[in-house]
């Protein structure tokens, strides 16, 4: 089993690679699933932040 | 909330035009952007292909290729990042540079593993790495990664798992890549200058420089929020990237000073090319000292190798000169040398031709009755005189040889009669011994065989041979054939007696001057030991071939001679031949006309 996998290895990494490629290029680009603010300055400010 | 909106929302940059399909705007990057990222993902893509086209079978240079291409992928995304117009291209040009560093770094691990162990890491290694940075690619497309997009500066915020995943794995990597070089240093410190470790220790050297120098730089634009700081972090990353695809390319040519001063100008000119795009004073600065640095640097490497290939140069000269001196000397004292042998050797002969003439006259009686117990004296001093004239004319010959001085008298002539006429007397010697000699004319007997040959010299050649078949044969027989080889369009001698022999290792050496087996007993067989190297110089004048031939000590000794055969003669020419023949036998026999020539009758013993 574990001589079976060695040999596939390499395509299993490549595939894992590729999907974080392609799930991070889906959701933001078709999902749209990422939150905008007008300036990160309102980060620092103590108030609450309703998302 | 207002402040915080659903990506979707707000579409694009509040600072960027809409510019190429609403997608890019070019001018909102500084242009140092495009002056320094652009040549150099062209270098990073161009050293790939390289290594892609040439080195595909080396794990180290496959390695080099990936990191190339995912630090040419973040370059790319750090473009896009800064020009791109809609926000969802921006929010996914960040993203994906976070995701390119994750690769840039497990590369770089996976290549200091390469170059260290230098082979392959395992799959399970591979899975570890992959493990390691598993929670970078699965959360990637998370708030974890980018918390929120700020629109007015038109960036990412980052989020948990840059600060407490990404930057740890980050030194982590970095310090995984300094442990390798760590231990190639002491590898190669261990053993000094074997080549083999220091070349590991330039390459896992070489990755850490890499890693360290782009980690630091990172870490440094990211703290600082200058953004100047990423393009030394890229700096470093093309020279280490360089150094690693040269080192890996040419390491068998590698010359070390060489190629370091060819690395420093290297880095020079980029940082003096950078300065051209800088305008603030203090990045100014920072570059003026680090090309002071570099300039004092390779300064010192140029004017030390420089004053060391002159010391070596000056030393090569007088070792030349004095070598050539030496070499003139020689050639003269081997010229004088040949000169007084030649002299000495004349000078001998008309004493040794008194010696031998009134010894053999007193012998004979030409002076009156030999007192009994005289003769033997007087055939000893008899015997040595004719030894010394052998000996004299062996020097001579050796001489002319080596002077270039021996000329050959070539004329057709009868192989066959050649060889009979050269070991008569011998033959008579041989036998008084007790050694049965035979002759073989062989299939030449029916048909005279013609060869283009001096006689005298060839004569002396056989007679030679035969000479010292008979020394070195205590008992048996001395057996000469004649053997045609038509396709050579030669003819072979043979000459093969059942004597002492000759070692297998000493065959060669035989030809060579003054050289005597080591089985032949040289206190009481008389020889110069220069036989065998006239005969080789007549045979090799004569465009033929002299090969010894021994099965080893007492198994007989065989001594093949070959000779071209002469070329086929016209009528016409024949009987040209045999006129002059015939005159120069009157010229030497007073007139007397031959009253007949029989060539092919020649006695069978």
């Amino acid at each position: 089993m574990y001589r079976h996998m060695q040999k596939y290895t390499n395509i299993i990494i490549v595939f894992f690679i590729l999907l974080a490629f392609v799930v991070v290029a889906y959701r933001t680009i078709f999902l749209n699933d990422f939150w905008v603010i007008e300036t990160k300055e309102e980060l620092l400010d103590d108030s609450p932040v309703d998302i | 909330m207002n402040q915080v909106m659903h990506g979707s929302l707000v579409q694009v940059c509040s600072d960027a035009d809409p510019g190429i399909f609403g997608l890019f705007d070019f001018s909102v990057a500084p242009p140092l952007l495009y002056y320094l990222y652009v040549p150099m993902l062209l270098l990073l893509l161009i050293v790939a292909a390289y290594l892609f086209r040439n080195q595909r079978h080396n794990k180290g240079a496959v390695g080099l290729m990936f990191l190339n291409l995912a630090i040419a992928g973040w370059i790319v995304f750090s473009i896009i990042a800064w020009i791109a117009v809609p926000t969802y291209l921006v929010y996914l040009a960040w993203q994906y540079t976070y995701l390119f560093e994750t690769l840039i770094y497990s590369f770089a691990v996976y290549l200091g593993y390469v170059f260290y162990w230098g082979n392959d890491m395992g799959g399970k290694l591979k899975l570890g790495l992959l493990l390691l940075w598993s929670p970078v690619l699965a959360l990637s497309s998370t708030p974890l990664l980018i918390r929120y997009f700020d629109v007015t500066h038109c960036e990412g915020v980052p989020g948990q798992l840059v600060s407490f995943v990404i930057h740890p794995l980050e030194i982590t990597s970095t310090l995984i890549v300094g442990y390798f070089f760590a231990r190639a240093c002491i590898d190669s410190w261990k053993s000094y200058k074997n080549r083999e470790k220091t070349e590991r220790m330039l390459l896992t050297g070489s990755v850490f420089l890499f890693v360290a120098w782009f980690f630091v730089f990172l870490f440094l634009s990211t703290i600082s929020g200058i953004w100047e700081f990423e393009v030394f972090a890229l700096l470093g990353a093309v020279i280490a990237i360089g150094f690693l695809g040269y080192t890996i390319s040419r390491f068998k040519t590698f010359q070390l000073k060489m190629f370091g001063i060819e690395m420093f100008v290297l880095s020079l000119f980029f940082v003096v090319f950078s300065m051209l795009f800088i305008h603030d004073p203090n990045f100014f600065r920072i570059i003026t000292v680090i090309t002071l640095v570099l300039v004092g640097i390779i300064g010192y490497l140029l004017v030390r190798s420089t004053r060391k290939e002159l010391a070596t140069k000056q030393k090569g000269e007088r070792l030349t000169r004095y070598l050539a001196n030496a070499n003139a000397r020689l050639r003269e004292l081997d010229k004088q040398k040949t000169e007084f042998v030649s002299v000495a050797s004349h000078q001998l002969r008309g004493p040794i031709a008194a010696i031998k003439g009134y010894s053999s006259m007193i012998r004979d009686g030409s002076f009156g009755d030999v007192p009994e117990k005289l003769q033997e004296p007087i055939g000893r001093i008899f015997d040595s005189g004719k030894r010394i004239a052998l000996m004299v004319d062996d020097f001579l010959n050796v001489t002319r040889i080596e002077q270039g001085r021996m000329t050959y008298a070539i004329k057709r002539q009868n192989l066959c009669a050649l060889v009979m006429n050269a070991i008569q007397e011998l033959q008579v010697l041989g036998e008084k011994k007790g050694l049965s000699f035979v002759f073989n004319c062989g299939e030449t007997h029916e048909k005279p065989v013609w060869i283009m040959a001096d006689e005298g010299k060839l004569q002396q050649v056989f007679s030679n041979l035969v000479d010292n078949a008979i020394k070195y044969t205590p008992e048996g027989s001395i057996t000469l054939t004649l053997h045609m080889l038509e396709e050579h369009a030669s003819v072979v001698v043979s000459v093969k007696d059942t004597g002492i022999g000759i070692p297998k290792d000493e065959q060669e050496k035989m030809f060579h001057k003054f050289n005597r087996a080591s089985n032949a007993n040289t206190a009481t067989v008389y020889g110069t030991g220069l036989g065998l190297y006239i005969a080789k110089e007549i045979v090799r004048a004569h465009n033929g071939w002299i090969h010894i031939q021994s099965e080893g000590e007492g198994k007989g000794t065989e001594f093949l001679v070959e000779l071209p055969l002469a070329p086929e003669e016209t009528k016409e020419e024949t009987k040209q031949r045999e006129q002059k023949e015939i005159e120069e036998y009157k010229t030497t026999h007073h007139g007397t006309a031959p009253t007949e020539v029989v060539e092919n009758e020649l006695p069978r013993t």
